[in-house]
């Protein structure tokens, strides 16, 4: 009897078990199999698609190019300058998109960024009453050749057929040396076929922008034991070093961690000593926006501490409040002159008042003292070029940051309307209107945008 | 004979074991969350939606329209498929698949002040704990700069978004790390960030020495190192 229950259940039971437990794992496999190449198709269309619309921007690029050489009138320059601009935001998004990993795709990104940001420059420049130059000319006439040629290098792409998903890795398509479209004038170059005319101009992304060195720092060098002693009196608490940064301003990096967890990070600058950041854990985790009566006493504690540090005349301009700290932001004054760009964060601990973060990396980029201009506009012609539906609550005199390399001097309007608050600048020499802020009053403070 | 039938009996038997092993975790669902659904679960699904901000109703513990709405919200904004059902994808996600009903209302406090950018601070935080939880509280904050960094370089997409789903920019991203659900320091780290605080000097790489085998990003020369982090430019 149970000789005969072993035998059905090693005879049929078992093998029928192994049976249906192979069929539903094979089922499963097939299954399987079909999900993944239904997303590796989903995934190489994205591709295509990303490759499709990339060099559908850069042969629209190209024509745009073409059709700013032949015009004359400002009205169609600065449409065609526009349009340059919104079609090199889409063909950045696309960059974005395309299986090229980042030392290939490099010098394209840069090309197309530029181009953009050269064109918005432009833009701006014919509103102003500028013509262009010969120069300028001749710099759109070398845009449009590598434009041309690099939307052929891209259509080509399509044109091989398969983009494996593999191409992710490894796969080095714009940098590589070969000539594919056979145009030849671009041979020459050392790195690759693909050779970018130079862009001259004032933007945000242009190479000088990205080269700029900084103007605040003064003073001789000073050795690390010297900024190991002015670290140590900022953060109170013995430090350990972590050798010079050779960032975009070189500072020795000082930090200290405790037992009980609580740490301090800070860096000085080599040239003249200055703290470049400074920044330790607050003690609280309060929230949200403070009395006004609170939010004068942070305020205080950090202009005190910026005073000790040797911040004479600075003004707080916002204030954002998370995570147990009060952050604050000073500008620069001369005179009666706001100067934006020189801006100092301070954080100050809610609960003990101390001054738990500073970050004055904007004050020592840009901090000289300025030949400020005249405001040859008066006050009131000023504001009569405020919009009419505005209401103007202050007004004051500011020095903003148009580009990474100009600055003018504006009257500053703080306005509201429909209870959004605003700030418009009008150029104090010229009476443009230069700049618009929205301001949004949100629980944790005041955000400019 | 009777030795080697039991043995036989026996490997079948595993075989057979090993085989539904198998398949069991891939039919069986782990405990889900949808429409009708009530509980401490739902209690906690509600109160995370709320505090990010996604969902705007009571917290009731009864999953209904609403907190649908909420969940599909949730996941068409963390690359999940948004059909309204919390699974394990989600879970995990929400940073609820510990599977315990209590011990999750410690999460972040920081990302929903309904600014403009919290999406970008959101997402950013993501991307510090999927690269650099574990690292010291400097180099969270390096990984963000890094990403803020490139978002002003010309060699770079000119978004928040752009560099972190750049084609091959980040493991975190091919891998899926990138949507667990940040814990307070990487919410943090993003927003110290965010409001300027580049411990870096203006890096736009890092890699982990010990484990990278990018040999470009090994040949350049390193600016600084935090934790198991080298940057450079």
């Amino acid at each position: 009897m149970e000789e005969k229950t072993k035998n059905i259940l090693r005879n049929y039971v078992l093998p029928g078990v192994l049976v249906l437990a192979l069929v539903l794992v094979g089922w499963w496999g097939l299954e399987q199999r079909a999900l993944a190449a239904d997303y590796k198709n989903i995934t190489e269309s994205m591709y295509r698609r990303a490759y499709g619309d990339l060099s559908d921007s850069l042969y629209d690029m190209e024509s745009t190019l073409a059709k700013l050489l032949a015009v004359n009138s400002p009205a169609q320059r600065v449409l065609l300058l526009d349009e340059l601009w919104r079609l090199s935001g889409g063909a950045v998004s696309s960059m974005s998109q395309i299986p090229s990993a980042f030392p290939d795709t490099e010098e394209v990104n840069r090309f197309v960024v530029r181009l953009g940001d050269y064109a918005h420059s432009l833009t701006k420049r014919t509103i102003s009453g500028d013509t262009l130059s010969q120069e300028d000319l001749d710099t759109l006439k070398g845009l449009r050749e590598s434009c041309r040629s690099l939307a052929q290098r891209t259509a080509q792409r399509l044109e091989e057929g398969d983009i494996p998903l593999e191409s992710l890795e490894a796969d080095a398509y714009y940098s590589q040396t070969q000539d594919p479209a056979g145009t030849g004038d671009n041979a020459q170059g050392e790195e690759g076929i693909l050779e970018f005319p130079t862009l001259i101009y004032d933007g945000p992304f242009s190479e000088s922008a990205e080269k700029l060195e900084p103007k605040g720092l003064t003073g001789q060098d000073i050795t690390e034991e010297e900024a190991r002693a002015i670290a140590e009196g900022i953060t109170g608490c013995s430090l350990q070093s972590n050798g010079l940064v050779e960032g975009s301003i070189p500072a020795y990096d000082f930090s200290y961690a405790g037992e009980d967890g609580s740490w301090a990070e800070i860096e000085i600058t080599r040239q003249g000593g200055a703290i470049l950041w400074y920044m330790k854990p607050a003690s609280g985790n309060a929230e949200g926006k403070p009395e006004d009566s609170e939010a004068r006493r942070y305020r205080n504690a950090a202009l005190q501490k910026l005073r000790e540090l040797g911040y004479e005349n600075m003004q707080a301009t916002y204030a954002q409040y998370y995570g147990g700290a009060a952050l604050i932001n000073f500008a620069a004054t001369q005179g009666d002159v706001i100067l934006y760009s020189d801006l100092v964060k301070v954080w100050v601990d809610r609960e003990t008042l101390e001054v738990i973060g500073i970050d004055a990396r904007n004050y020592l980029f840009s901090h000289v003292e300025r030949a400020l201009p005249e405001a040859t506009l008066p006050p009131e012609e000023a504001e009569a070029k405020i919009a009419p539906q505005l209401n103007i609550e202050s007004r004051a005199l500011a020095l903003i940051p148009i580009t990474p390399e100009t600055e003018r001097l504006c009257y500053e309007f703080k306005c509201t309307l429909e209870g959004d608050s605003y700030i418009i600048y009008i150029n104090a020499e010229t009476g443009a209107e230069e700049q618009v802020f929205r301001i949004i009053d949100s629980e944790d403070g005041t955000l400019v945008i | 004979m009777i030795k080697t039938d039991k043995r036989r009996l026996l490997l079948l038997a595993v075989t057979a074991i090993c085989l539904l092993a198998i398949l069991i975790p891939i039919t069986a669902q782990a405990a889900t969350l949808r429409v009708g659904s009530r509980g401490d679960d739902v209690k906690t699904l509600q109160t995370k939606l709320k505090r990010w901000g996604y969902y705007s109703g009571e917290i009731d513990g009864i999953f209904g329209s609403g907190t649908r709405e909420a969940v599909e919200y949730f996941q068409r904004s963390n690359g999940l498929t948004p059909d309204g059902i919390v699974g394990p994808a989600t879970l995990q996600a929400l940073g609820m698949s510990g599977g315990s009903s209590g011990g999750s209302s410690s999460g972040s406090s920081g990302g929903s002040e309904g600014s403009s950018n919290d999406n970008d601070l959101y997402l950013l935080a993501r991307l510090v704990y999927g690269e650099a939880r574990g690292e010291p509280y400097k180099g969270q904050v390096a990984v963000a700069a890094v990403v803020l960094n490139r978002v002003k370089s010309s060699a770079f997409p000119n978004s928040i978004s752009g560099v972190i789903y750049q084609s091959g920019a980040f493991d975190v991203v091919a891998d899926g790390q990138i949507n667990l659900s940040p814990d307070e320091t990487a919410i943090r780290a993003a927003r110290d960030a965010m409001n300027g605080w580049d411990p870096t000097g203006g890096c736009l790489f890092y890699y982990n020495p010990a484990t990278s085998t990018n040999e470009w990003m090994l040949s350049k020369p390193v600016l600084l190192t935090i934790g198991n982090h080298s940057f450079f430019k």
